[in-house]
Parts: structure tokens; C-alpha cells; sequence
């Protein structure tokens, strides 16, 4: 009969709006999973490192021996996560320091990383490449702490430390992140199992596609040449200067709207000052993509998506005709305001009204107006 | 120039969107209708009398640095409907015409630019390019 042993090794805390409510999104299970496999690893290079003499790990090394998510506490998402032990000849428990220590070693390199030093001090380059697995779905503004504890040395893993420990890990200066794309199918290959999705800029890069994907995929290429446009969502490779080199593998693929408004200001975005014969100044990219997301997130679903056009001062206008009706929305990007125009081109009677695009209740008036308008 | 000329004003890509579109159904931003900034309130169109829709393309291409995807045209008539009174200057080269929208609100020249938007897309494509 063995007797049970439970270490804490890691206590990472998920920090970031989406992790509020104090549940981890199952799209991050697979970081834990990585995080097994990476301490088991680890263990066994500690043990080596220590015992030179040695050839291999004794046997059992790791038998009876479980990593576990143990519970997820309130405090953003902290994640308790044990090593349990069930000793037996075979484990015998002085082997616990090595997993102890392979642990330590780990949210070091990823202190290291966070503090732009080098990780390789604290792992070899060969175990850092297990980051393309931990941390691939941190969004910008979400990051996991290794030492949620600490007052300062927290070990952050952020998409800007992981980016490090990943570039550390190859010669080849490649690391992997979440990718979202929008164009046209141009090319597959069934034989190789890769597509190629052509960006709105011309650009063009290839990726391996799956059974799962393929369906949207062979539409939106049967298409491409009534521009069929795609979403897809998947795991990137990139080289050193962010540049995506191929896309690894696909999550997800959407079969889009040809009124996509995403896909519309992506164009837009494209435009350098002067676009307009000369004249025209180029909307600003950053704004242009607050515009994008408030409108995803704010426009009703149920009503039809505007044309979206530049104006030559560096604005957008959003555009929409029902039956004899002519309606704009003329947004100040800057400003986030906008003037709403509904012109009867039967009476050419006009109004205007002006709407702040920052307040949820004007969209909620612009959503309550278009459908107005419809119904009539 | 009669109530029956076309006025013929070329299109920026920009103000088309996506670029399948079909002779039938089509969608272009009032915006082509407005004058910018450096129209001084005079929205240049091409005299219909004098260049055919394709023949002002041609034009346009050749002898700036503009893009054009295409043409499509109001009637004189349409352009006096709207209030708009048209200029046949001739100047910088002769078929050259204006419509003018000088002494007016920025409201106004918006909801004058949809009119003439309104009546051209009825008309269709002039010449796609």
C-alpha cells in the first residue's frame, strides 16, 4: 500500500476581463495539459543534470505519479495545480525534488522572459519550444501570473514574454500565436491537405487545412472568383519580425457576409494619404478598428449591414438605401460621433440626428430607427 | 447642352464596394456627387454632347492621376431638379463641365449628392471599366 503525497507546484493566476468570473475557458485546457508534459520533461532533465553519471531515468520515474488541476479559486482565475504522488517501490518519493525543481526552473525562465532577459539561463532552448502549446490563446490585454503572490516578480506570461521564450527556443527565430484572417480562398491542394487564403493587401499565405474545415474552405475557393469571402481562425507560425509565415493548423472557418463590415474597414485601412487623386486622408488604422468592434458588438444582427465607404477628411460613412429611402451614418472617427441622415428621396424630406458611438443606448436608438424604417 | 445631355463623372474605386458588381445592381457612395475640397464647390463632370461615357474614361485615365472603375451620369434636367445649376465651362479642356454647389450648407450638398445618386444608379453603369 503507498502513501499519498500532495505538492502545490504551480498557483498561475489568469488575469483579464475574461477571466472575471473565475472559470477558465475550456480553450485553455490544452495550456495545462502542455504544462504536464513540460514538468515531466523538465524533471527528468533536472534529474540528469544532478546525476551525470547516469544514462537513463530510474524506472518508474514517473509512475504513480499524476499532475492534476486541482481546483479553480476565486481572485481573476487561479488555478491550483498539484503533483499527487502515490509512493511505491517503484517511486520512490526523492524523486519528488526533481519535478519541485522543474517547476522552479520554469516560472524563472518565465520571470526571465517577462524582464527581457535570457530564458536559456534557467531551460535549455529544446524545452522552451513547449510555449507554442502554453499561452497560444492569451489574448493582448490577458496574461497568466506564475507567482501571483509576489508583490512584484509576478512570472508573467503574456503574448509578449511567450514571444520571447519562443524565439529564445529556435535558431530558426519562429514562434507560433493565434491567428484571424479574412480573404479568399485562391488555392488547395487535397493531396498536401493546404489552402491558401488571399489577404485583402494581396498578400497570400498557405496553411494546413483539416476533415473539419474543409467544407467552408472548398466553397469560399469554388467562389474565389466572386470574391467569396472567409474567416479563419487558427495557430500561426511567424518569424522574428511578426510576420505570418503559415498557418499550422484551423480552429475555425466562417463563410462571411459579402457586407462584412470587419472585412470592409480591413480594406479600408489599406489607404495611404492621398488616395483620393491626390487628395484623401487616410483613415487612422487604430480608429478604423474601434469602429469595427463596437459595431460588431453593438449593431443588431437582425438588421442588413450598411455599405462603408472612406470620406476624403480621414472619416468613414456607413450606408444603407430600403425602398426609397437613402440613410447614412456619417461617423467622426476621432470624435466617436455620428450623423444619422434619413433622406425620403420620393418627398426629399430629410433629418438628421446625431449619435455618440461610445454610449450603448445611441446604438440602441440607431438599431430601433433602421428597423423602423424597414417595417414601414 | 440640352435637359436630355448626360453629365458624365468617373467613379474612384474606393467609392464602390466590393468589385463584382454586376451592370443591374450596383452601389456607390453618394459621395461621388460631393465636391471635395479642392473642387472649390464645382463638381467636375464630362459633357455627354461632347465624350461618350467611355470616351470620358479614356479621358480621365490618360491625362491624370486619377482612377476611375467606371462611369455613370445625370441628366442636365435632374442636376436643375435638384437646384444644382450646371456650368458648361469647358475649362481645363473643352467637354469639360461643372455642377455647382457653391452657397450651400455642408446638409445640403449631402442631400443633393444622394438625389444625384439616387437618379444615377437608376440609370445604371455608364461604362464599367
Amino acid at each position: 500500500m503507498g502513501t499519498n503525497h500532495k505538492i502545490d507546484i504551480y498557483t498561475p493566476r489568469f488575469v483579464g476581463k475574461r477571466f472575471d468570473d473565475h472559470a477558465l475557458p475550456l480553450e485553455l485546457m490544452d495550456d495545462i495539459a502542455a504544462l504536464q508534459d513540460l514538468t515531466i520533461e523538465l524533471a527528468k532533465w533536472v534529474y540528469f543534470e544532478e546525476n551525470p553519471t547516469r544514462k537513463r531515468v530510474p524506472r518508474g520515474f514517473t509512475d504513480g505519479m499524476e499532475i492534476k488541476l486541482e481546483a479553480v479559486e476565486p481572485g481573476s482565475t487561479l488555478l491550483k495545480i498539484a503533483l499527487f504522488v502515490v509512493s511505491s517501490n517503484l517511486f520512490p518519493t526523492e524523486n519528488i525534488q526533481y519535478f519541485e525543481k522543474a517547476s522552479e526552473k520554469l516560472i524563472n525562465a518565465i520571470q526571465s522572459a517577462e524582464d527581457n532577459e535570457d530564458a536559456t539561463e534557467h531551460l535549455p532552448e529544446v524545452y522552451l519550444s513547449y510555449f507554442n502549446r502554453i499561452g497560444k490563446k492569451l489574448n493582448p490585454d490577458e496574461s497568466i501570473e506564475f507567482k501571483p503572490f509576489e508583490a512584484t516578480k509576478k512570472a508573467r506570461l503574456t503574448k509578449k514574454s511567450r514571444k520571447r521564450l519562443l524565439l529564445a527556443a529556435t535558431r530558426n527565430k519562429e514562434y507560433t500565436d493565434e491567428v484571424e484572417l479574412r480573404g479568399f480562398v485562391s488555392e488547395m491542394d487535397k493531396s498536401k491537405k493546404t489552402f491558401q487564403i488571399q489577404l485583402f493587401n494581396g498578400n497570400k499565405v498557405t496553411g494546413n487545412f483539416s476533415k473539419q474545415n474543409i467544407e467552408n474552405l472548398q466553397l469560399a475557393f469554388n467562389e474565389y472568383e466572386s470574391k467569396r469571402l472567409i474567416k479563419i481562425q487558427g495557430i500561426g507560425k511567424y518569424n522574428n519580425s511578426d510576420k505570418l509565415e503559415f498557418i499550422e493548423s484551423v480552429d475555425g472557418t466562417e463563410i462571411l457576409d459579402e457586407l462584412d463590415v470587419t472585412s470592409r474597414i480591413e480594406i479600408i485601412s489599406l489607404l495611404k494619404d492621398g488616395w483620393l487623386n491626390g487628395e484623401g486622408i487616410a483613415p487612422q488604422k487604430n480608429l478604423l478598428k474601434w469602429f469595427a468592434n463596437s459595431f460588431e458588438h453593438n449593431f443588431s444582427p437582425d438588421l442588413p449591414l450598411p455599405n462603408i465607404y472612406p470620406t476624403p477628411d480621414g472619416n468613414i460613412q456607413a450606408e444603407w438605401v430600403f425602398e426609397n429611402q437613402d440613410i447614412s451614418l456619417l461617423i467622426d472617427l476621432e470624435a466617436k460621433t455620428s450623423t444619422l441622415s434619413l433622406l425620403n428621396l420620393s418627398t426629399e424630406t430629410d433629418v438628421d440626428y446625431t449619435l455618440n458611438l461610445n454610449d450603448i443606448s445611441d446604438w440602441e436608438s440607431l438599431n430601433k430607427e433602421l428597423k423602423n424604417l424597414i417595417a414601414a | 447642352m440640352d435637359e436630355n445631355t448626360l453629365l458624365h463623372r468617373q467613379v474612384h474605386p474606393a467609392f464602390v464596394q466590393g468589385d463584382s458588381v454586376s451592370e443591374q445592381v450596383f452601389q456607390i457612395t453618394s459621395q461621388v456627387f460631393k465636391p471635395t475640397e479642392k473642387d472649390n464647390g464645382l463638381l467636375s463632370v464630362y459633357n455627354g454632347d461632347k465624350f461618350s461615357a467611355q470616351d470620358s474614361h479614356e479621358h480621365f485615365v490618360n491625362t491624370t492621376e486619377g482612377k476611375s472603375i467606371g462611369v455613370v451620369s445625370v441628366s442636365q434636367f435632374e442636376c436643375t431638379n435638384a437646384t444644382l445649376k450646371v456650368i458648361e465651362d469647358n475649362d481645363p479642356f473643352d467637354g469639360h463641365s461643372s455642377i455647382d454647389f457653391n452657397d450651400l450648407s455642408q446638409k445640403q450638398i449631402s442631400k443633393k449628392a444622394k438625389i444625384l445618386k439616387s437618379k444615377a444608379m437608376i440609370r445604371g453603369w455608364q461604362y464599367l471599366h
